[in-house]
């Protein structure tokens, strides 16, 4: 395990962590394990990027390419070839029920019911901060930056909720950013 | 307050910025949320410099250097002892110890959580590739946070040299014929002048000890007399010819700005300057390696040259050591002839044997150390073939060339023992020579 790992591993627990401020949004948490799983595909794929030593970029690619992967077997798999490749038809498919989940979303005042397209939004969402935050963090290692995307993924409950988050989702958040500066100091000064 | 702020590292000042501003803006809209990480945000690089500058002043750390002497080639240990003397443990340390002359691989080493009152040592080799008198760098350790938003590097005085002495090469041990083991005044004319006294004396030079004043022999002959110790030993003098003028380098106008090693690029700018520092350099590990030699023979040497004081007659390992300390820092010397050297050569002490390092010589030169050699004083030089090291113009090497080959003619016809030395030569190899007196 490299400290490439090490980092990729905690911005992905810290970006689910981040993500339990969704929790009252909706009525129900059946986006929760798929949005780990989303996670830990997108991680996983940048990890064996960086392994094959890829160019920065491709590594961001390889991300992304996890990422429409796990959205096709979560909601396209009936149109997808093979029931994963994110073909044409697929990916229509995916932005059809995305655009849905925004007139719900538009439409319902939070708890929402966990409706197919809301679900694709929270999922979709959780994976592109961690892409964001593996990006970030890990591929371009600046993990100072990665609490940016972090906070725009907490910055939607906090908006709408009139409560506001709650103190939980916080110190998850804020626990999993720090740590995740924590080691990238100690890697630094020991290289 | 200021001292902290200006530890603060870029990420520092960012999270500074951005913690400020999230508070200010959640302050403003009324997010708790907002205000919550903003808070956090702003926090952290404050309270970091809380933690790095109180660390920074109890901190102690020493340097040793063991041996503080060392031969060009050979390592010596520096060794760092980092105290920690608050109550608290210390974050991790980072500790660089790097020296401008050994430029391969600075060490930096990490030192994680030292408990109160530990002492941990760090340990590193140093492997100096050129001679001279090195200042060390101060040590140094950066203390940072955990979180690298403030750092603060704390240097600590320590005023320890290096002293890199010259490569000694050992010598083979070749007999020189003739009295190499009794030259000059040794025990017979000493203890002729001394009488039945068993002390042999000479004259009261500048820096003798008063005890050893030899109250009879100074009554006899009305001048301050000492004791020589050692009177039994044979004795020499080593002669350095150290003119940058004898190894083809800028005649006359040189500065001395080869001190030692590591600065030598001055010099390699100007015409066969490479070269110039190469003979020189070869020049003093043969002064060396010479001396050492002999001195391990059972000679008591004196150094003459012509930059820097002499080295008087010490014996045995005391020699060595002086002579050594002397040619680590010894520099290239501006001097134009080397006549005036040769002369206090024959006004010291009379000596039994002359052992000398020599470049380039003009006639007048030659013939000054050919007339060393009289009676029983044995004389070696080890003469340098200046072009074969030094980038010279083709009319110039040719004229270098020249001289060579007349002084070497001319001091072996006054019956010295002459070693030619190369470029690609060693020593070693070239001291049987030693062996053989040639007339020719």
């Amino acid at each position: 395990m490299t400290g490439d790992d090490r980092r990729a591993v905690l911005g992905a627990l810290t970006t689910v962590g981040s993500a339990t401020a969704l929790v009252p949004l909706y009525a129900g948490v059946p986006w929760f394990w798929p949005a780990a799983a989303t996670v830990l595909v997108v991680v996983t794929a940048g990890a064996g990027a960086r392994h094959t030593r890829l160019r920065r970029p491709l590594v961001l690619l390889s991300e992304l390419a996890g990422l429409l992967l796990a959205l096709t077997v979560g909601w396209a798999r009936a149109v997808a070839p093979l029931g994963f490749v994110p073909g044409p038809a697929a990916v229509d498919a995916l932005l059809a029920l995305a655009r849905v989940g925004l007139a719900d979303a538009a439409r319902l005042a939070a708890p929402v019911p966990p409706t197919p397209g809301l679900r694709l939004l929270a999922v979709g969402g959780i994976g592109l901060v961690a892409l964001a935050v593996d990006t970030v963090a890990v591929t371009w290692r600046r993990p100072a930056l990665a609490g940016l995307p972090l906070l725009a993924l907490v910055a939607v409950p906090a908006a709408v909720l009139p409560a506001g988050l709650g103190v939980l989702p916080f110190l998850l958040g804020a626990g999993g950013y720090l740590a995740l500066l924590r080691a990238d100091e100690r890697e630094r000064v020991a290289t | 307050m200021r001292l902290g702020l200006a530890g603060l590292t870029t990420r520092g000042w960012g999270f500074l910025l951005a913690g400020a501003a999230a508070s200010g803006v959640a302050l403003v809209v009324g997010q708790r949320d907002l205000l919550r990480v903003g808070v956090l945000v702003l926090a952290l690089p404050l309270v970091a410099i809380a933690v790095v500058v109180p660390a920074r002043s109890r901190l102690a750390c020493a340097r040793s250097l063991d041996p503080p002497r060392v031969c060009v080639g050979a390592s010596t240990t520096v060794r760092l002892r980092l105290t920690n003397l608050s109550q608290v443990p210390t974050g991790v340390l980072l500790v660089p110890d790097d020296q401008p002359f050994a430029p391969a691989a600075p060490p930096r080493f990490v030192v994680a959580h030292l408990q109160p009152g530990e002492t941990r040592e760090l340990r590193h080799h140093i492997r100096p590739e050129t001679r001279g008198r090195y200042p060390l760098a101060p040590p140094r350790a950066r203390i940072a946070d955990p979180f690298g938003l403030a750092e603060l590097t704390r240097s600590f005085p320590a005023p320890d040299s290096l002293l890199v002495t010259p490569a000694v090469t050992p010598l083979p041990a070749v007999p020189l014929g003739g009295d190499w083991s009794g030259g000059g005044d040794s025990r017979s004319r000493s203890v002729a002048a001394a009488g039945e006294d068993d002390a042999a004396t000479r004259q009261y030079r500048q820096g003798d000890d008063l005890r050893r004043v030899h109250w009879r022999s100074t009554a006899r002959y009305g001048q301050l007399m000492v004791r020589r110790e050692q009177p039994w030993q044979n004795r020499g003098a080593l002669l350095l010819d150290a003119r940058l003028a004898a190894r083809g380098g800028a005649r006359g106008g040189a500065r001395d700005d080869t001190h030692g090693g590591g600065r030598h690029d001055d010099s390699a700018r100007r015409p066969g300057g490479a070269g110039v520092v190469a003979t020189f350099e070869v020049a003093v590990a043969a002064t060396a390696s010479i001396g050492v030699h002999l001195a391990r023979h059972g000679f008591a040497l004196r150094l003459v040259t012509d930059s820097g004081p002499a080295i008087d007659e010490v014996g045995g390992s005391a020699f060595e050591e002086t002579l050594l300390d002397s040619l680590a820092v010894v520099t290239p010397s501006r001097g134009r002839s080397l006549v005036p050297t040769v002369t206090a050569v024959r006004h010291g002490d009379g000596a039994g044997l002359v052992a000398a390092v020599l470049g380039m010589l003009d006639l007048r030169e030659t013939e000054e150390l050919a007339r060393l050699r009289h009676g029983g004083t044995e004389c070696v030089a080890v003469l340098l073939d200046v072009a074969s090291w030094t980038a010279l113009p083709a009319h110039a090497a040719g004229e270098a060339r020249g001289q060579h080959r007349a002084a070497a003619t001319l001091l072996r016809g006054a019956g010295w023992r002459v070693v030619e030395l190369q470029a690609g030569q060693r020593l070693a190899d070239r001291w049987r020579h030693v062996a053989v007196r040639e007339r020719t």
